[in-house]
């Protein structure tokens, strides 16, 4: 069936695919949040010191770091619960930093070397699970009672709360649904490398989750697996041939990406496909 | 003892003055644009890395290295501004923000990717062997540091209080939209804002580089996170409390790592963010309201 070399992309695609899912479920909620890849790395400190030094099962250890991606996202949405907006995404910028400073500074867990020694228990089988989870349980809230509240709050919080929806329990379902997702991809990361670092929770990882989510749509939580997934497999193919393309190489990915993302948030700022829904086309007509 | 304390001081000032000089044009840019420009401490990066193109690169005099340098970096933030920002919906916040972090990722990786990702020094602009009075150790590039902090943050205090140019700024941050009604050209003014934040930082990334010695492509990274924090904690779009904030900020910091342990000096910021966020949101020296 699949290649190893193959079952490896999607063990990553998957990962990541967690992760802006995440991602998409806070800014759905509203929360304009920047701290996905730290919320990502807390859950994979977390599970990968619960294999390593607890020598707690794999599936124990997925559960945990996911726990404490969410309670990362809660503090987050509890230090900002009296901010809204951009401010509350640059606050979210440097919160997720101070992780990464506290990460690099704590020698218990491995200081700037990072947290080594994790057993490599992702598996294709384990990542799809997650991701299907994860894409069910998103689309399944996202059709009940709470969930229409959610997205009412994220698109007008003033309609929403004259409604009677409680502000503060969509933000602290954002930040920590969100949070738990990019935990579990954070464990799962962490234990396909086999080591988890500050980089990984640094606000310079942050930028790929954007251009997963932005590339693959933000309008629906598929985009948003679509996004992950695909980009990571074009990525992964233009290695191919040495990864030489006329004067570029492998490590011009990362600029090459950005450089997409923003002309495509210029040409459109909702994203590169937009799923017109009854919802959007109302909204549109009244613009 | 109280040279001990004194030195301290002094490091905490020079600290303090980098995130000052990067504070002060992220805030000012928000107050006219209402944006939060991620983007604007790369400026300080580009004006290091244009400052070594020149001098090792092409082998030229400093001065002129400098003054290339100071220019490409207010050139940088214009150009951001011509190709991303004003081209983007201004009713997509969350897509201007995430083009800003898109910006700096590109720059930060390309530029990173030239040098292969290395850490080259840089020749010193301005230096002097350390002069001593009473014990305390003063160093040419902390010196030129702490003038160009003052002059730059006390001319651009100055400069928006009293010139005419600097009220029309001060006109569009308070209320863009009634600006436009009595015929301010906001988009001169804006203009104007980015090109003198973009020069503050710049002239900062040189100084600052002038006492590090070292070029990094990711400098951005760990000083927005400063950036962030003077900001929130001064009020966004105060200029003077970025001042105050930030050199206190460097004391603080500098004193934390003196005598509490160097692994919890980036927690500092953390913590006076999420105390004024929690207390009074809109910062020590904020408004309340802004206006389009």
């Amino acid at each position: 069936m699949l290649t190893p070399y193959a079952a490896d992309i999607f063990v990553v695609a998957f990962t990541y695919a967690l992760v802006t899912l995440g991602l998409y479920l806070t800014l759905l909620s509203g929360q304009f949040s920047v701290a996905h890849a730290s919320l990502m790395g807390i859950g994979g400190y977390m599970g990968g010191w619960a294999t390593t030094q607890w020598g707690l099962p794999f599936p124990v250890a997925i559960v945990l770091g996911g726990f404490a991606g969410a309670v990362g996202g809660l503090f987050i949405a509890f230090i900002l619960q009296r901010t809204s907006g951009i401010l509350l995404g640059t606050v979210t910028i440097a919160i997720g930093q101070s992780f990464s400073l506290m990460a690099q500074n704590w020698q218990t867990i491995g200081g700037s070397q990072g947290l080594g020694g994790i057993p490599l228990y992702s598996t294709l089988p384990y990542a799809t699970f997650l991701l299907v989870l994860g894409l069910a349980a998103v689309l399944y809230v996202q059709r009940t009672n709470f969930g229409w509240q959610v997205q009412a709050a994220g698109r007008d919080e003033t309609v929403a709360k004259s409604l009677g929806i409680s502000i503060m329990s969509v933000r602290y379902y954002g930040f920590g649904f969100g949070g738990f997702l990019a935990g579990l991809g954070g464990v799962l990361l962490a234990h396909h490398n086999g080591v988890i670092d500050p980089n990984n929770l640094s606000f310079a990882s942050e930028p790929l989750f954007f251009i997963f989510l932005v590339l693959g749509g933000y309008s629906s939580a598929w985009g948003a697996v679509a996004g992950a997934v695909g980009i990571t497999w074009l990525m992964e193919l233009l290695r191919f041939g040495g990864g030489k393309f006329l004067f570029l190489d492998q490590q011009d990915r990362p600029w090459l990406l950005g450089l997409v993302l923003v002309i495509v948030l210029i040409i459109s700022p909702d994203g590169a496909i937009r799923r017109k829904s009854k919802k959007t086309q109302l909204a549109g007509a009244e613009a | 003892m109280v040279v001990e304390l004194l030195s301290y001081l002094f490091a905490g000032l020079s600290l303090g003055s980098t995130y000052v000089l990067v504070a002060l044009g992220f805030t000012l840019i928000f107050g006219v644009m209402g944006i939060m420009n991620v983007a604007h401490a790369d400026v300080f990066m580009i004006a290091i890395f244009t400052y070594l193109l020149i001098t090792t690169g092409f082998d030229l005099p400093t001065g002129l290295g400098v003054v290339i340098a100071i220019f490409a970096g207010a050139l940088a933030g214009l150009i951001v501004y011509w190709l991303v920002l004003k081209r983007i919906d201004k009713g997509h916040p969350v897509a201007l923000f995430v083009s800003t972090l898109g910006v700096s990722y590109v720059v930060e990786n390309f530029i990173a990717k030239r040098i292969n990702f290395g850490r080259p020094s840089l020749e010193p602009i301005f230096g002097s062997d350390p002069i001593i009075v009473g014990g305390v150790v003063f160093t040419g590039p902390r010196l030129l540091l702490f003038a160009v902090t003052a002059i730059l943050a006390g001319g651009l205090i100055f400069w928006l209080k009293k010139s005419e140019t600097g009220m029309l700024l001060r006109a569009v941050s308070e209320n863009a939209v009634m600006a436009r009604v009595v015929a301010i050209d906001t988009n001169r003014v804006t203009m104007i804002a980015i090109a003198v934040a973009s020069f503050v930082a710049a002239c900062g990334g040189l100084v600052v580089g002038n006492m590090t010695l070292t070029a990094d492509a990711f400098v951005a990274n760990s000083l927005s996170l400063k950036m962030f924090a003077v900001a929130v904690v001064a009020g966004i779009g105060s200029v003077g409390g970025a001042t105050i904030v930030g050199l206190t900020l460097g004391v603080i910091e500098a004193f934390t790592v003196a005598y509490v342990g160097s692994q919890w000096q980036n927690v500092i910021g953390l913590v006076a963010m999420t105390v004024v966020l929690l207390v009074r949101p809109q910062g020590l020296f904020g408004r309340v309201l802004r206006v389009g």
